[in-house]
């Protein structure tokens, strides 16, 4: 996988976050490919751990089924990427 | 302040489990869950609560037959006349949910299920209809009591509806509380809720001679707010434990004087969990402690109101109804969930009902 | 008097008081956004609120604003929170049903709102309120249909009390609020906040 891929994907990834939790006060050049997901960072919170389930799973057709495993997974935009590259 | 005395009976309750208030305790010291596999149109398979099936429950404007069957069996027995000041009740969280999910959101607005029970009653005045998530029953039953004794009323019907849907159904499953077997409110190994649908009511009033089969007398009701979390109850009980301080005070009693707790009990992890921690803050660690969605589902702005009947019952009966589905207690706080039925110890029951948006209701009634 | 304040809101236009903001740009969320961003709240999460949320989140604001709110000091224990609607959560009922009915997909942050009262839970979280409350659904504001309700909130301690009227779905968007001094109310005072709803 190219790294031009995983840097698009980060980049499509960040705007899709903004757009499916709403985040009218963030754009996609503020959130860093390593910005806390959760706590300081963006702020998310357990509703959005399930909302970015739902996101991982009509988009990239990536399905986590325990949402305590997601967790790890939207740690950041990048360990969200490499588990979308990591089903393909 | 001196209180108006107001007297709570006539109660009646359509479930999963079946007609009728005294037919729902009895299945319950016999038998066993009416949860059951049920397969909903384009959703997978789950565990839910669904009415058995009959020529009244099934169709076209579902909902509306529902609540007619009820209010015509509390019509029956307490027949209102229209001398007396009569206000009418009715908490749902959905109304006529099969509206919304034909596309027709008009159709679905609650204010027209409230119509619907002003026409059957022959009332002049629309009901007030309470939308307070799951704490909805619960909350009707105080506003009912509370006009009783300012006197904006000297007699009231209190009904609360919801009815399974793919809607709700898809929404919970979405949240993951959902539990894959019958759900088991307390349990250490609980994973969620079982949804059911009910329509319950009561009727009471401020003259203990006008309500039939008298089930209790009022002592009291509080809400209050988590101020929290929109979907998580507050991890410490803030709202439930302010719900019960305040019931209590109003009501004069202490801890020890409540013979019995009727919980909301869902079953998922967090809901169990507040509510352990906020009795036990309350001191109520040792009182006997039951949630009944174990026996019906989750039956959302109905459970208030079906629940409280039942317990208060079961309290006349001298009974305090175990918790179904529960095998080992896990949760944070020190609490008396009970597993098997236990005499009660007296007359008086705390009722609790927690809902999203961090709502929180708790009734005090004295078993008459 | 216990009429301590109030808010209009209609299609853009939000009041408060007498003195008056117009959005007349956009679609009813932009709208809404340009009324809150006159407001200069810091509080992002305002954005990602529902839209009945939204409403009352905006029409409650300038009662607790810290420099001439008049609920800005009050103990937030004892502010106790009255929605009437007669939409409810129907915007919201409709954008869940739609992404159900069209990709099969339930969205948990489109579902919890599809509850009138979730409005309540807004507004407690924003302000800190652990009071009681109650959501009424009626055809039309009606203040007279409050009188039980006002009432329960005193007999259950509350001081203060944020009450008011707001229904939205597709592009209408309107609301009421009134904060009153439940100490100080007097059942005369419901012709005030019905003359409120009726300017409306």
């Amino acid at each position: 996988m190219s790294n031009d891929r995983m840097t698009e994907l980060k980049q499509e990834l960040k705007a899709r976050i903004i757009q499916h939790l709403n985040l009218q006060d963030r754009t996609v050049e503020s959130i860093a490919d390593d910005t806390p997901l959760f706590g300081e960072g963006l702020g998310l919170d357990s509703i959005d751990v399930l909302e970015l389930i739902v996101l991982m799973d009509r988009h990239y057709g990536v399905r986590i089924s325990d949402p305590q495993q997601g967790r790890e997974v939207f740690q950041n935009v990048t360990t969200m990427a490499e588990r979308i590259l990591a089903e393909k | 302040m001196q209180r108006i005395p107001v007297w709570i009976g006539a109660a009646h309750g359509i479930s999963a489990l079946g007609e009728g208030i005294d037919g729902h305790v009895e299945r319950m010291t016999s038998g066993g869950t009416a949860l059951r596999e049920w397969s909903v149109p384009a959703s997978k398979p789950l565990v839910a609560g669904r009415i058995p099936a009959d020529s009244l429950t099934e169709g076209p404007q579902r909902v509306q037959r529902l609540l007619d069957r009820c209010v015509d069996a509390l019509l029956a027995e307490a027949a209102p006349s229209g001398a007396e000041r009569w206000m009418l009740v009715l908490a749902t969280t959905k109304g006529d949910i099969e509206a919304l999910e034909r596309g027709d959101a008009a159709a679905s607005a609650l204010p027209l299920l409230g119509e619907r029970m002003r026409r059957r009653c022959g009332m002049a005045e629309p009901p007030l209809v309470i939308s307070l998530a799951c704490a909805s029953g619960t909350a009707a039953l105080i506003q009912a009591c509370s006009a009783i004794q300012q006197g904006h009323c000297d007699h009231a019907l209190v009904v609360g509806i919801d009815v399974l849907s793919r809607f709700v159904l898809d929404g919970f499953a979405s949240l993951y509380a959902l539990d894959a077997v019958p759900c088991r409110p307390f349990d250490a190994a609980r994973a969620g809720t079982s949804l059911g649908e009910a329509c319950a009511g009561v009727v009471v009033s401020r003259d203990k001679g006008r309500v039939p089969r008298l089930m209790g007398r009022w002592r009291g009701g509080a809400i209050a707010h988590d101020a929290n979390h929109i979907s998580g109850p507050s991890r410490t009980g803030e709202g439930l434990l302010r719900a019960v301080q305040s019931v209590s005070r109003q009501a004069g009693f202490s801890s020890a004087d409540i013979h019995a707790i009727n919980a909301h009990g869902t079953g998922t992890s967090y809901n169990d969990a507040m509510e352990s921690i906020a009795f036990e803050r309350a001191g109520l660690s040792e009182a006997p402690l039951s949630g009944y969605k174990g026996w019906f589902g989750h039956t959302l702005g109905a459970a208030g109101l079906l629940e409280t009947a039942i317990a208060l019952k079961a309290l006349q009966d001298g009974v305090v109804i175990r918790t179904e589905g529960l095998h080992e207690t896990g949760v944070p706080g020190r609490v008396n969930v009970l597993r098997e039925d236990a005499r009660a110890r007296g007359p008086v029951l705390l009722k609790t009902s927690s809902g999203f948006g961090g709502s929180n209701a708790a009734v005090i009634i004295e078993a008459a | 008097m216990s009429i301590l304040g109030t808010t209009s809101y209609r299609d853009g236009t939000f009041r408060i008081g007498d003195s008056r903001f117009d959005a007349t740009a956009g679609d009813a969320d932009a709208r809404l956004a340009s009324a809150w961003a006159a407001l200069a709240q810091d509080y992002p999460r305002f954005h990602r609120a529902d839209r009945l949320s939204r409403l009352v989140l905006l029409s409650a604001a300038p009662f607790f604003d810290p420099s001439g709110g008049p609920l800005r000091e009050v103990d937030p224990e004892h502010v106790g929170m009255l929605l009437l609607s007669c939409t409810g959560s129907m915007e919201s009922d409709a954008r869940y049903c739609k992404l159900l009915r069209d990709e099969g997909v339930a969205s948990p942050a489109l579902f919890v709102p599809t509850l009138p009262s979730i409005a309540l839970g807004e507004l407690s979280i924003r302000h800190g309120l652990h009071g009681s409350g109650l959501c009424l659904l009626m055809p039309a504001p009606e203040a007279a249909a409050l009188l039980p309700a006002i009432g329960m909130l005193r007999q259950q301690g509350m001081k203060w009390i944020v009450c008011g009227w707001a229904d939205t779905f597709a592009d209408h968007a309107r609301a009421a609020f009134v904060a009153i001094d439940a100490e100080a109310w007097s059942d005369h005072d419901i012709n005030r906040i019905q003359a409120h709803f009726d300017e409306q």
